[in-house]
């Protein structure tokens, strides 16, 4: 796997904004065509079994619909709203009890009007990141792939790679860095 | 108030893409909402996992996923009954803890409170133990930690945290694993170790 993330096409953002406005069920048909498969793969590298990977790629995609005016366009990208989504149904699925609230919920209402300026700055925010990630130098690239989608301990990771756990670290630090910096520090802050 | 003891890389990295144990995620989670530079780490980290979803191959679904997520849209939500608040358990000597998580792999996470000038009974670790300090501060043979700082208890540790003398020490507490202790302890204590 390289990491070259295709920029996308279609506006998905503008997707989940068609229905939180107007249910739009084409827009939601597009939205699931794109993501449902990604967030299924995602589900499967941390380590859980298909038809539990298939459940919860289903209840993503029904959350989408469901929290769709929640979505705040000027704060994150659509496929980085659905990830946090997927990622945190991940983390209920692991309860045991059925509290799923305390890790679950942690949608944020949006701005009630964002600016267009706003959205269009975190579209530019967006498209630096993609970038920067592209850009990553082959050795920090590779630790950001070792530490994401990949259920191995840090053993393992410093072992595959070859390298002491502490450089395995400070590479990531480096990486972390390097892409604050192409999101805009100060952007990023302002918007807590 | 200054942290001075912060989640090292991976683990940011683990929580932000979902692969992060979730009563250990409760733990960094506690810290990163008292520390705006992990914060900003992890929102970015949160972007990137974004951009690699993107980049993922597609998975094949069930047949009729598409079908079958639009007949569930028009159900609606099953409105979720409020949870009951987590009771408080009291210990011995006015040390209390409230659970707030138990994973099916046996992991849990509860918050933990020592009042001032006590000392928990030396112990050791099966797993993981990982600390944030909410309020008040301890001191153990690894260090003084304050509000908000983050402590890693490896396996090999053995330590009996004792709470500042000025004020209660209240803690988030994650472990992978049951604690042990040294010698033979208050009947309370081995009920809470048990759990
Ligand atoms: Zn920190």
């Amino acid at each position: 796997m390289t990491i070259a993330p295709a920029v996308p096409e279609v506006d998905y953002a503008a997707s989940i904004v068609a229905i939180a406005a107007r249910h739009d069920r084409t827009a939601f048909a597009a939205l699931f065509s794109h993501f449902a498969p990604r967030v299924k793969t995602y589900l499967l590298r941390l380590g859980a079994s298909p038809s539990l990977a298939e459940e919860l790629a289903q209840e993503t995609m029904l959350t989408v619909w469901r929290k769709a005016a929640l979505y705040d366009p000027a704060r994150a990208g659509a496929s980085t709203w659905i990830f946090t989504i997927a990622r945190n149904l991940r983390l209920d699925s692991a309860r045991s009890d059925k509290r799923r609230k305390a890790l679950g919920d942690t949608l944020e209402a949006p701005d009630p009007e964002p600016e267009p300026d706003a959205i269009l700055a975190a579209d530019q925010r967006e498209t630096r990141l993609r970038a920067a990630v592209v850009e990553l130098p082959p050795e920090q690239a590779e630790v950001i792939r070792h530490a994401f989608f990949q259920d191995k301990a840090h053993a393992q990771i410093s072992a595959d790679l070859g390298i002491p756990l502490g450089t395995v670290k400070s590479r990531l630090r480096l990486a972390i860095n390097r892409l604050r910096q192409a999101m805009g520090d100060l952007t990023l802050g302002d918007l807590k | 108030m200054t942290i001075r003891h912060h989640p090292h890389e991976l683990h940011l990295a683990r929580l932000a893409s979902g692969l992060l144990d979730p009563a250990l995620a409760l733990v960094v989670q506690a810290h990163i909402d008292r520390c705006p530079g992990c914060e900003a780490d992890i929102e970015v980290l949160t972007a990137t996992g974004g951009v690699l979803l993107e980049d993922l191959p597609p998975a094949q679904l069930g047949d009729e996923a598409l079908a079958r997520a639009l007949a569930r849209i028009d159900t609606p939500e099953m409105a979720q009954p409020p949870l009951p608040p987590m009771r408080r358990h009291r210990i011995a000597g006015g040390i209390w803890y409230r659970p707030l998580y138990h994973g099916r792999d046996g992991a849990r996470a509860y918050e933990l409170n020592v009042p001032a000038g006590r000392q928990m009974p030396e112990h050791r670790h099966s797993g993981q133990e990982w600390v944030c300090v909410l309020h008040g501060s301890f001191v153990d043979r690894t260090g003084h930690y304050a509000e908000g700082d983050f402590v890693e208890c490896g396996e090999e540790l053995e330590h009996g945290p004792r709470a500042d003398p000025d004020q209660d020490c209240l803690c988030l507490i994650a472990s992978t694993g049951p604690m042990r202790m040294r010698r033979l302890i208050p009947r309370a204590f081995q009920l809470f170790l048990q759990l």
